[in-house]
């Protein structure tokens, strides 16, 4: 009984390895082959939006003067913009900085928390209650919005239909080492292929909390965000799509970022998006599932991108399957064409799937050179495995306990404009 | 394209935004049914053959360090229709107590160094954490052998029949991978395509014999005790390793020629 258990489990692997993999090729295939799904980047309407820009921050001195001059540099007019940097307990100059912005610009308003309420999502909601625009967008401190970034983002909200825009984000710092050029690589195959074929292919793109926007009113309806979540980018994603709005995707609004530079943050990094990510799916697979306004395409690629976290830890599960297998002497556990199907899925199909989507976003962007690293993303799997497998863990004790969850900063790596005049 | 376009899409430049190719199903249909369906078919009508040759060539070697009569070659059944595969049969050799806990006492301490060296601040890379998953499966195998040596379900014999089974699956699946990746998903010259579709069976066929003769080495010099390590270790992962580290060169190639080359005017818009 438990044996035909433990083969039956590796069964299940198998075949959702094949249904990973069939989405990635689909999702390849469409970027590369078929006809774009353009953004409306290209409106020009006289009467934009008045917009509300918010910048959580903490311990942020060494890179918000760049996320604010690039704000204050863009095209858009400063007339229409409100921007406010939220402070959150920092310890560092920040609030000194911020107030210099805020006595210089009139359209930066900062808020500086004192609150024992800490964290990115805690920190929205103090300021939406505060933000005087409808139309709202969201920057990480590390930013470097382009010029006609937000009139771009904006022009999503022309669409009635549009409950949140997503940009997309490209490392400034690929070239420094190896794992930032690696994070390069993945954030084209996230970013050109994956989301660009979701868009293409009307299923769900995501709102990823940064370079991106919502309505205040559909955040407000049910009170802000929810503070039991980290990750409150994709939590908005599916209360979206379950009462009938759409996220729209801006494969055209590039923003960018700094991604980590050493694997230490990384792996924090990765544990974060895990842990917050799974929450969303404690709370949404079955109202994703059950949802009126979804139909049965969004459905699936919902949920295939709900369980995108909890993958992982199956796999892990299935390693540790395989091996009591392999010592109780049942590995065989299929024979004749069923090994080809299921031990060829497994071994290969699934494994290569993520692959040749990020070349051909890698192809697409043009990203030369770098691409040469793609074998060394094979060792990242049980890097993933075991950090995204934690991030599962704690958010299980987050849904059990109902504990409140702290939000983790990522490490900066960028100088400061200031430390940069001074090394000159 | 007449001369006047091609010059005057040397101009333009398509925006890596929204760029795509037209798909050409002409030379998806030629790649599909002229050579990856081809070479499937011939695969499985040889396999058997092939399973026969490796095992013919791996076991000269393994003569030469075995006792007279210890190599034979044995048949086993596999896929209805194609028929069965032929791989090694060589006597099982349990470990020895000593053995097993100096691979006990060894495996620990790797395991001690690789799990320090993953939880170092900024020296932290994915390999401790890949190295800490073998030598965890290697520990396990240990401790097995030290309380159930005898319940150890695989006789040599067993063990090169699962291995020769996943290897005749590898490749088949090399060969449909390959074909999707590089026809029904792939662009590029045709020539190039079917180039790299050619270098990757004649690699995968060369590493197959390569492994291969590593494993049974391994465990007919040592002993079962190493079975597990390799069968997970050093297994399918590393097939699949230098597929990607192929077509990483292709890609990088493709990149130039799309990006700089003759190819920049294939891109189309929207």
């Amino acid at each position: 009984m438990v044996i035909t258990i433990l083969k039956i489990y590796i069964i299940f692997i198998f075949v959702l390895m094949l249904i990973y993999a069939v989405r990635h090729a689909i999702f390849a295939y469409h970027r590369i082959y078929k006809k774009q799904r353009i953004y409306y980047g290209s409106i020009q309407d006289s009467e934009m939006p008045p917009v509300t820009i918010l910048i959580p921050m903490y311990n942020e001195e060494q890179v918000l003067e760049y996320v604010l001059d690039s704000l204050i540099d863009s095209y858009y007019p400063q007339e229409l913009m409100e921007i406010i940097p939220i402070n959150d307990n920092s310890t560092d100059k920040t609030k000194e900085l911020l107030d210099e912005y805020a006595e210089k610009y009139s359209f930066i308003n900062p808020i500086h928390r004192q609150s024992d309420l800490r964290g990115k999502v805690a920190a929205l909601n103090d300021a939406l209650k505060v933000a005087r625009n409808e139309i709202i967008l969201v920057f990480d401190a590390d930013y470097r919005p382009s010029k006609e970034l937000i009139h771009q983002l904006v022009a999503a909200f022309k669409d009635p239909e549009a409950g949140a825009v997503m940009g997309r984000v490209i490392p400034h710092n690929a070239a420094k080492n190896w794992l930032t050029r690696l994070l390069n690589l993945e954030r084209s195959g996230g970013y050109q292929a994956d989301q660009q074929a979701r868009y293409n292919l009307r299923t769900v793109p995501q709102y990823g909390g940064t370079v991106g926007g919502f309505r205040k009113s559909l955040v407000m309806a049910e009170g802000g965000f929810d503070t039991r979540v980290l990750a409150e980018d994709t939590e908005l994603t599916f209360r979206l799509f379950t009462k009938g709005w759409k996220v729209i995707y801006a494969n055209s609004a590039e923003c960018y970022e700094e991604v980590p530079e050493n694997w230490n943050v990384r792996a924090r990094q990765i544990r974060r998006w895990s842990r917050g990510h799974n929450q969303v799916m404690f709370k949404y697979f079955f109202p994703v599932m059950f949802s009126k306004h979804m139909n049965a395409r969004e459905k699936l690629d919902g949920l295939l991108l709900l369980i995108i976290y909890l993958v992982p830890f199956l796999f892990m599960l299935g390693l540790i399957d395989s091996i009591i297998l392999f010592f109780l002497g049942e590995i065989g556990i299929l024979t004749g064409w069923w090994v080809i199907l299921f031990l060829g899925a497994y071994n290969s199909y699934g494994n290569f799937a993520p692959f040749y989507e990020i070349a051909t976003a890698a192809l697409i962007d043009g990203i030369k050179n770098d691409v040469l690293l793609l074998p060394l993303l094979t060792f990242n799997f049980y890097f993933y495995l075991w950090n995204i497998t934690l991030g599962f863990f704690d958010a299980v004790a987050d849904s059990v306990s109902g504990r409140y969850v702290h939000w983790a900063k990522t490490e900066r790596f960028a100088k400061s404009k200031r430390q940069k005049e001074t090394t000159k | 394209m007449d001369i006047n376009e091609r010059r005057k899409r040397a101009n333009i430049y398509f925006s890596r935004t929204y760029r795509r190719f037209k798909v050409n199903s002409k030379e998806q249909l030629i790649y599909m049914f002229a050579l990856v369906l081809p070479t499937m078919l011939l695969f499985l009508l040889f396999y058997r053959e092939i399973s026969k040759f490796i095992t013919i060539l791996v076991s000269r070697p393994l003569s030469m360090v075995l006792p007279a009569g210890n190599v034979k070659i044995v048949s086993s059944s596999f896929l209805p229709v194609f028929g069965g595969v032929y791989h090694l049969s060589l006597p099982s050799v349990l470990p020895s107590y000593t053995e097993i806990l100096i691979n006990l006492a060894v495996t620990i301490v790797l395991l001690g160094v690789s799990l320090y060296s993953s939880k170092r601040e900024h020296k932290k890379t994915p390999l401790p954490i890949y190295f800490s998953f073998i030598l965890i499966i290697h520990l396990i195998s240990s401790i097995y052998f030290l309380f159930a040596r005898s319940y150890f379900p695989f006789s040599s014999t067993e063990y090169f029949e699962l291995y020769m089974k996943q290897q005749i699956v590898m490749w088949f699946s090399l060969i449909v991978l390959a074909g999707f990746v590089l026809g029904v998903i792939g662009f590029g010259k045709m020539r190039r395509r079917v180039l790299l579709f050619f270098i990757l069976l004649v690699y995968a066929f060369i590493f197959g014999i390569v492994r291969y003769l590593a494993f049974s080495y391994i465990i007919a010099v040592g002993s079962s005790l190493y079975m597990a390590f390799l069968f997970f270790a050093l297994g399918p992962l590393y097939e699949f390793i230098y597929f990607v580290f192929f077509y990483s060169i292709f890609i990088n190639r493709e990149i130039r020629y799309f990006g700089y080359g003759e190819g920049r005017n294939d891109w189309q818009w929207l």
